[in-house]
């Protein structure tokens, strides 16, 4: 049988994702709205009397008038004549039902089978507040049930409601709406072409049609005509009010309230945590306590997982015959996969810790607070959770711009946030710092640990100049929009915050994840192949050298690993681009590291391991050591002071990160946003890059 | 207007349609009842109550209400 589809629609603040995961729990899914990047969450249940249902929650929105793209989903869902008749559970938080009904209405007056479920009623309780809800089914002809989808009070009531609403063929009770004269009259011109439609759906029409994705050219063009001299926005405002005013009364007759005494104890937190001076205080202070528990908790496990992945590579390594598909399956694949895996494990504390932060209602504080200085560098309040985001990676911090409904602070976003130092670049620091820094301290501070702070700081620095520079370059007429609501404080729904991290944790891997893999494989194969002459000429070389005694036959493997990627086809670009970044103090080594670390920043930590393996034969020390003692022909060391900051600068302003560029393709749409990124990001760490190298080296 | 902290107005309408379509879609309808409770630093955000309910807005987009004074402090 057929599963029932049941689509889940209501306010941001209604409790809706809680209601979803409440009843569907792992049965969930996340994938797009065909065409958008509006993410769709998917889920099933089945009723007690054997109903197989599928519940698609549609993005939160206050009205049928969106702000956003998320928001659009909901307009173009209730006016496409192609849709199947459906079931609605409309959402409501029971403490602000004056809020909510706006929306409710608008979705009615489409044809959809509605229930109406009172969110909250635990909170509500508390609150003395009551609703009569016998009144509301009277007036709005639909059930209505209160739940609490935090307890999972009224739960059982809930399906019985939603079991008798598939049964009955009952059919939907009439518009609220009452369109104006003008707007009948338009209506009726469009009667013929929209058959399908009622009238409300096809005033959404007039409102819409320059954007509603299922319109053919013809259809649009038709529209237009109708909607000469149609003042959308005048329309919305009348529209609006005369709902206001009908169920204003209502619900205000519907309501029983008592003194609100929890209102107090948030309004009382607020006055500490939105604090023009202590809140920021304590932003920062939350903040650094998140990046504290990211790198300490995450340490354990990246271990594991690092030693799991090494041992598998040295299991394919001793149980297969050796050849190419060997060296591919350790090489490429496995220490692919080991390079997603290894970032799970902070990926997922961040989005815990954020999960509870935006849980507890601390989020829309955050976002306040923000506002004002992120508007000075084009971004708006809610960049501040995807440039916090940002500090463990690109990819899921990308993914929570969806929010920001101004397009322009968005792509801003957007295109700033690969500026702060991510997971990725740690490892590369963690090098580079410690050769780049002496151990010692300077007053009580440890240099390196300075070091480590001040290359953060950098990219923070970098991404905020990089918005103000946006702000004053990208032009689009839009107006932004802060118009924030404040939820009042509560408990984490613990169900909420585990399932929020396993999506996003899902997402990163099965998005950025495939791309990290394929490019891994790719550059495993440059690295491993090169022109057959020469391949055969770099082995014929070691050999020589181990038969004359240069080279101990210990160390031969090793050799024989460098001198191969020297003339493979890696080996090849990193020469051919040498003269490109030797002003920075470069060789074609550090050339083939940049190239490596494309797939994702860290290998390029491997990339070095393997380059530098020749040296010394004792083989025990550090691959820091190693680096060292590299020579350029002319017996200089490679790896300078002036070479190793060069490179860390460069580390914290390129774009060296392709599966980052892949979600900003998909993210704007086009490629062009990504390019210009990309070519922002690669010159000024180009320059900053050569800055630093000439400044040291002059000294 | 200033919009000091502590004051109280009633909402008469808006003079730019796209903030009163963002608005009324929020629930902040003429008749609201708005109170500065307090501002961040630099003051270009602002946290209101609307009817007793907390709600951040930029000052921009408050100079686009029409609001009947009615100080109280």
């Amino acid at each position: 049988m057929r599963p029932v589809r049941l689509y889940l629609a209501g306010n941001p603040n209604s409790g809706k994702t809680t209601v979803f995961n409440l009843l569907t729990g792992l049965h969930q899914h996340t994938g797009n709205f065909p065409g958008v990047t509006v993410e769709r969450k998917r889920g099933h249940f089945r009723l007690d009397t054997g109903e197989e249902v599928e519940v698609i929650d549609l993005p939160g929105t206050y009205s049928f008038y969106p702000t956003s793209l998320d928001e659009r989903i909901v307009v173009q869902h209730f006016a496409d004549p192609d849709r199947e008749a459906e079931f609605v559970l409309y959402i409501a938080d029971m403490n602000h039902l004056d809020k909510h009904f706006l929306l409710l209405e608008q979705i009615m007056d489409t044809g959809a089978r509605v229930i109406l479920a009172l969110n909250m009623a635990d909170q509500a309780e508390r609150h003395r507040l009551d609703v009569d809800v016998t009144r509301l089914r009277h007036v709005l002809r639909i059930p209505v049930i209160k739940i609490s989808a935090r307890t999972g009070a009224g739960l059982a009531e809930l399906k019985q409601a939603l079991h008798e609403l598939f049964q009955r063929k009952q059919a939907p009770p009439g518009p609220f709406y009452k369109l104006s004269d003008a707007e009948r009259r338009k209506v009726q011109e469009l009667q013929k072409e929209f058959a399908a439609l009622n009238d409300y759906q096809r005033l959404l029409l007039l409102h819409h049609y320059r954007w509603l994705p299922f319109l053919s050219e013809a259809e649009r063009e038709r529209i237009a005509a109708v909607a000469q001299g149609f003042d959308s926005l005048k329309h919305q405002v009348e529209e609006t009010m005369q709902r206001y005013n009908r169920f204003l009364p209502v619900i205000r007759s519907a309501i029983r309230r008592a003194p609100d005494t929890r209102r107090l104890l948030s309004d009382r937190l607020d006055s500490v945590l939105t604090h023009r001076v202590w809140g920021p205080l304590i932003f920062f202070a939350i903040v650094f306590m998140v990046f504290q528990a990211i790198f300490s908790w995450a340490a354990y496990p990246m271990e594991w997982i690092d030693g799991l992945f090494s041992q598998l590579a040295n299991i394919v390594r001793s149980r297969l015959p050796a050849g190419w598909f060997r060296d591919l399956l350790a090489d490429g694949v496995i220490a692919g996969l080991g390079g997603i895996v290894i970032f799970v494990p902070q990926i997922a504390i961040l989005f815990f810790l954020l999960g509870i932060l935006e849980e507890i209602g601390y989020m829309a504080r955050a976002v306040y607070l923000f506002d004002s200085l992120m508007q000075r560098f084009g971004l708006n309040g809610r960049s501040i959770v995807s440039l916090i985001s940002g500090g463990a990676c690109a990819i899921p911090a990308i993914m929570t711009t969806r929010t920001i409904t101004n397009w322009k602070e968005r792509l801003t976003t957007i295109l700033t946030v690969p500026f702060i130092s991510c997971s990725a670049r740690l490892p590369v620091y963690v090098i580079l710092v410690g050769m780049a820094v002496p151990e010692t301290h300077f007053l009580i501070f440890n240099l390196q640990g300075l070091a480590f702070a001040g290359l953060y700081l950098l990219g923070v620095i970098a991404a905020l100049g990089a918005g103000w520079v946006l702000k004053h370059v990208l032009h689009t007429g839009e107006q932004g929009f802060l118009a924030l609501q404040l939820p009042s404080y509560q408990w984490p729904v613990w169900r909420n915050v585990f399932l929020g991290m396993w999506e996003k944790t899902r997402s990163f891997v099965l998005g950025a994840g495939k791309i990290i893999l394929v490019i891994s494989i790719v550059l495993w194969a440059a690295a491993s192949f090169g022109p057959p002459g020469q391949m055969k000429a770099a082995a014929e070389a070691v050999r020589q050298e181990v038969a004359a005694g240069r080279i101990s036959p210990e160390r031969s493997a090793d050799a024989l690993a460098a001198r191969r990627l020297e003339a493979s086809y890696a080996g090849r670009v990193g020469k051919w681009i040498e003269p490109l970044i030797r002003p920075l103090g470069y060789d074609w080594r550090i050339g083939i590291g940049l190239l490596t670390s494309f797939a994702a920043r860290e290998v390029f930590v491997g990339t070095m391991s393997t380059l530098y393996s020749l040296g010394d034969d004792g083989g025990t020390e550090s691959l820091r050591e190693k680096m060292r003692q590299a020579r350029l022909p002319d017996g200089r060391p490679v790896f300078t002071r002036a070479t190793s900051l060069s490179l860390l600068i460069f580390y914290v302003f390129a774009m060296q990160c392709m599966s980052t560029l892949a979600v900003v393709r998909r993210e704007t749409g086009s490629w062009k946003w990504p390019a210009l990124q990309f070519t922002f990001m690669t010159t000024l760490a180009y320059l900053a890059a050569w800055a630093v190298y000439h400044l040291l080296s002059s000294l | 207007m200033q919009f000091k902290r502590g004051e109280t107005f009633q909402v008469k309408g808006f003079r730019n349609k796209q903030i009163a379509s963002k608005m009324l879609s929020i629930g902040i309808i003429p008749g609201s009842r708005l109170t500065i409770v307090r501002q961040v630093l630099g003051g270009r955000t602002l946290y209101l109550k609307v009817d007793g309910f907390p709600v951040a807005l930029r000052r921009r987009e408050l100079r686009a209400f029409v609001l009947d004074e009615s100080r109280h402090s």
